[in-house]
């Protein structure tokens, strides 16, 4: 059984479609790459799969999570999903940390830290820190999100995304808002992270030359649609549509 | 730099004026020179002197320390109402902002524009007239017809970083309902609703002072500026000053807040530009 299985998913917004009849599904251990311009439905693919769809979205089709059917599952239900189930890091790292809160107390949050049990839980955050190479963990802790760099906290976020051991983690463009070298290192850390840890990924981004060194299958999509689905290596060797190739040009 | 300093002056004259009239209220006690309820008959309507630095009133008490205890009554209801105003405001706006477009939220933002399609005094008058005169019955009254706005701004505030991504970002990582508000949407909101009831100090001690002068606020002995202010309406001609002194006290209070308020306001209309 897969551990992700989406069929025939459509989305609009308002009464105008953004995602048509998608289907694609992921196994366990696996990372698939979804490519695209912007704007193309990808980061609503992935909001679609936890849930978090604006209110005004109709969605129809089927999207499968260890057989359990997500569209349509009561929020309560839901909320006991996500984060040891699925997980999202999120493209902005500095809009998905709350800017008034410390970085320790939003791990807090996410762990629905007692007053009592805070210095367990530090312990089991500087722990988590550490997985994501931050250095001088303890002294982050007590850090605001704006006292800290781009890559740390994109860090952070990861962090807090893999801290309740998800069964799939989704990355929506993880390293678009970094620059050149931190974004290679995100892309090792989450590599390191998923054999480390042995989640499934989907891994979001607009760089086909960025899925080539995480994905083993890559989704390209256009106007909302699912045009090319292939195993990496074939996909770069015989890409069958103009606009994957055009996309390969571009990443080259 | 000089226009950036230019307009914090006035505020920083409000900041001034209001820290002076706080330490006053809460040394009353220290600096007052008499009792403030202490009837004297052999007393009444002095001069200023050595013992009653502003005179005494029409019972013999001393103006000076009725002074200084109104400003407690007068600060300490203004703070209690606003908190009791911003509570009702915050939990009726977040309640409506998590519910948006549903039925609770429907229901709450009509019950809103009804209380704020009537003017507060008027509103807060006929409600006090019902549950009878009495410092309680005022701040109650002036609680339930000033939490429509707080509502108002608190929901828009929700709506808005609901949809944030760090609201996203923690609901995806697993954070229950209940911290998503409490350490989420409220520590974010709490700027701008301080601000605005900030900017309500100088109105609630208005609306205060009105509602004691009418009769309905604070009653004898109390001292209270209001009140003041009606009792010695009637020495007007023979002591004016006994008048003047409770209503420069409002004035002064009023406009130092204000002041605060209009400055806090320019500062969030920088921000937004």
């Amino acid at each position: 059984m897969p551990y992700l299985e989406l069929k025939n998913v459509c989305i609009s917004y308002s009464g105008s479609a953004v995602i048509n009849d998608i289907s694609f599904s992921l196994q366990k251990g696996e990372t698939i790459g979804i490519a695209g311009e912007s704007g193309c439905g990808k980061s609503t693919l992935a909001k679609a799969v936890l849930g978090i769809l604006p209110k005004n979205a109709d969605i129809t089709g089927s999207i499968k999570y260890c057989g359990k059917e997500l569209i349509g599952m009561p929020e309560k239900e839901f909320a006991k999903l996500r984060g040891g189930g699925i997980s999202m890091v999120f493209q902005d790292p500095s809009a998905a940390l709350n800017p008034v809160r410390k970085i320790k107390h939003q791990f807090y949050d996410i762990f629905g830290t007692r007053r009592s049990a805070r210095k367990s839980a530090d312990e089991k955050i500087i722990h988590f820190l550490r997985l994501v190479h931050l250095q001088a963990p303890e002294t982050i802790l007590n850090r605001y999100p704006a006292q800290l760099s781009g890559g740390m906290k994109q860090r952070i976020v990861i962090a807090m995304a893999i801290c309740k051991a998800p069964q799939l983690l989704i990355a929506d463009e993880p390293t678009s808002a970094l620059d050149a070298e931190i974004r290679l290192q995100i892309i090792e850390e989450l590599m390191s992270l998923k054999k480390h840890l042995g989640f499934g990924m989907i891994y979001i981004s607009h760089n086909l030359a960025e899925l080539s060194k995480v994905a083993d299958s890559i989704l390209v999509m256009k106007n909302g649609s699912l045009i090319e689905c292939q195993k990496t290596a074939e996909l770069f060797a015989n890409p069958r549509q103009t606009y994957t190739k055009e996309l390969i040009a571009a990443a080259e | 730099m000089v226009n950036r300093i230019k307009p914090a002056a006035p505020m920083l004259i409000g900041i001034v004026l209001a820290v002076f009239l706080i330490i006053l209220a809460l040394c009353a006690p220290l600096i007052a020179p008499n009792d403030p309820l202490k009837v004297a008959m052999a007393n009444t309507l002095q001069k200023p002197s050595a013992d009653f630095p502003l005179g005494t009133d029409q019972l013999g008490r001393c103006v000076l320390s009725r002074l200084l205890y109104g400003a407690r009554t007068s600060l300490g209801v203004t703070c209690l109402v606003l908190l009791i105003t911003v509570f009702i405001g915050t939990v009726i706006g977040t309640v409506s902002g998590l519910f948006a477009g549903k039925l609770p939220d429907k229901l709450l933002t009509a019950f809103c524009e009804i209380v704020l399609a009537f003017p507060g005094l008027i509103l807060a008058l006929v409600i006090s007239g019902l549950l009878g005169p009495g410092i309680v019955n005022v701040m109650l009254a002036i609680a339930l017809v000033s939490w429509a706005r707080y509502a108002r701004v608190v929901r828009s505030l929700v709506i808005s970083i609901r949809e944030a991504d760090y609201m996203k970002a923690a609901k995806v990582s697993g954070t229950d309902g209940l911290h998503l508000v409490t350490r989420h949407i409220l520590p974010n909101i709490g700027g701008a609703v301080g601000t605005v009831a900030v900017t309500d100090i100088g109105s609630t001690i208005l609306k205060f002072a009105g509602l004691s002068f009418i009769g309905l606020g604070a009653q004898a002995p109390e001292a209270e500026w209001g009140m003041m202010i009606n009792e010695a309406r009637l020495y007007m001609a023979k002591m004016p000053e006994l008048i003047l002194y409770p209503i420069l006290a409002v004035t002064i209070s009023v406009f130092a807040f204000q002041l605060i308020s209009d400055g806090l306001r320019d500062r969030l209309d920088d921000k937004s530009q």
